[in-house]
């Protein structure tokens, strides 16, 4: 009874519908800590009571859990990564090698024939699911190995013609996963160029090329679809196999 | 639950006074305006939880950092100070999209545009993320001819901050480069007519500024280099879809 005494002296309380203003009388939210310098203690997250997450030196960051309780454990904090080893970031996926090899390790080959100047191709879609509405991060590393002969094939076969080639890479977000509609093609990600040529002997293997690329999405079930993309000369042959060897694309809930 | 009970009754209740000490749960002498005081309680928020909430994923041993906003609200709903988000962010027509080698004047085969500037204003210290990835062209002439000769071709593209002043020691930042170099059929066919592509290519760059409070302009530049002799060059920047990203901590 003394405890609600002291709760019945201390607490403002507002004529208002089921708000409440501390320091003010004309709350703007459910609970309203107005005045200048005001803030909140809780002293369930100081230094004393989580000496691990709250060292006392510098701030502590607070997260918000799934049932809407404040706390100062980062995300996987219990699973096992311990402090220090992960840091406070969700990763959507993690593919270490998200573009198949194929049987030459090719990958998937945009072919740009004498006939053609510049062709397209999907490489590869990638499904993925968002817990929430988020500012996504999505970086990839591909290979690429080039041939002025046709791919995929057990090796490839190295220009001499000394012409320009452009290779491009980027994706789309296929939101909700039911294919690419015009709005969704009108919005490119994670855009990489190169321009290559070469006499008689010039370098064979695996080159890599990398993209970075923010997308605000929403809650939901969404792809990543992604495009390789090569010019060349009149009457030229390029062939580039794009994720042969070793690629990887990471998402990350930016925030 | 007595106790909660109790306080819920005095939060929905009616009478109004102020206070100077600020309001303790578990707490007899509130340090501040709201102080929790037991080991263990922590504040909870429907409004922001999984349920209620599209920037809660919810999920085991998930949490997600928590901002305010202008107003001091808490909200988990992070957005970055400017991204192109898919958007061409930059278009040739309306930047300074081209950057010119003549094979007259200076002989040092080099030549510099600022692009476009970005006026930032902040309250605050920051630091600053910036990341672009800017599409590039490369010919002859302003005619679009492809070109083709013995010399590799330099594009160069980076930010400075604030000064309108470029000179060698001015600090760049995000600097990233590609090289075009087209001499097509040189070894089997000299004369034959030039034939290669020209773009797109792409400079990506990433870094972090770190920048004081007031207004700050972003300098956004792009530069071609042909070798010490100059070599007819015309780099179009911006021709496809490019992407920048800012954000601000």
């Amino acid at each position: 009874m003394k405890k609600s005494i002291y709760y019945l002296l201390l607490l403002t309380v507002i004529p208002s519908m089921a708000q409440v203003g501390i320091g003010t009388s004309n709350p703007q939210q459910e609970l309203h800590v107005a005045g200048t310098t005001s803030t909140i203690r809780i002293e369930s997250l100081n230094s004393i009571n989580e000496p691990v997450l709250n060292d006392g030196v510098k701030l502590a960051p607070v997260y918000m859990m799934g049932n809407g309780d404040l706390t100062l454990e980062p995300p996987g904090f219990n699973s096992g990564a311990g402090l220090g080893n992960l840091e406070p970031l969700n990763f959507l996926i993690n593919v270490p090698n998200f573009v198949p090899n194929g049987p030459y390790g090719d990958g998937t080959v945009v072919q740009n024939d004498t006939s053609i100047t510049s062709a397209t191709s999907q490489l590869v879609s990638v499904p993925f699911s968002s817990p929430q509405n988020a500012l996504i991060e999505v970086r990839y590393v591909l290979t690429i190995d080039l041939s002025d002969q046709f791919l995929p094939a057990p090796a490839a076969s190295t220009f001499s013609d000394i012409s320009a080639r452009t290779i491009r890479c980027y994706f789309y977000i296929d939101l909700n996963n039911d294919g690419l509609d015009a709005a969704e093609l009108s919005k490119v990600y994670g855009l990489h160029g190169e321009a290559y040529a070469s006499y008689a002997q010039g370098s064979v293997g695996y080159a890599f090329i990398h993209g970075v690329g923010y997308g605000s999405i929403p809650q939901g079930n969404h792809s990543l679809v992604f495009f390789g993309e090569t010019v060349d000369g009149a009457n030229r042959e390029t062939y580039v196999g794009f994720g042969g060897s070793s690629d990887y694309l990471k998402i990350r809930i930016y925030n | 639950m007595g106790k909660t009970l109790i306080l819920s009754c005095f939060l929905w209740g009616i009478i109004c006074f102020g206070q100077t000490s600020g309001v303790g749960i578990n707490e007899l002498v509130p340090e501040q305006a709201l102080h929790l005081g037991s080991q263990t309680g922590t504040i909870r928020v429907d409004g922001l939880n999984s349920t209620n909430n599209g920037f809660n994923g919810g999920e085991v041993d998930r949490t997600y950092p928590l901002y305010v906003d202008a107003n001091g609200d808490l909200t988990l709903d992070i957005s970055a100070y400017q991204n192109s988000d898919g958007d061409d962010a930059f278009d040739t027509a309306s930047i300074n999209g081209t950057v010119t080698i003549l094979p007259v004047g200076l002989d040092d085969g080099y030549e510099v545009v600022e692009i476009t500037s970005i006026p930032i204003t902040i309250d605050r210290d920051v630091m600053l993320e910036l990341k672009y990835s800017l599409s590039i062209e490369v010919f002859q002439d302003n005619a679009l001819t492809i070109i083709k000769d013995a010399y590799a071709r330099n594009v160069t593209n980076y930010f400075t901050v604030d000064t309108p002043v470029l000179n060698s020691t001015t600090r760049r930042y995000a600097q990233s480069s590609k090289c075009y170099f087209n001499r097509n059929d040189a070894g089997t066919d000299a004369s034959a007519a030039p034939n290669a592509a020209t773009g797109f290519i792409y400079n990506s760059g990433t870094t972090y500024i770190p920048l004081t409070a007031g207004t700050h302009t972003l300098r956004f530049y792009g530069s071609a280099s042909s070798g010490t002799s100059n070599r007819s060059t015309f780099v179009r920047f911006a021709g496809g879809p490019d992407a920048i990203f800012l954000r601000l901590y």
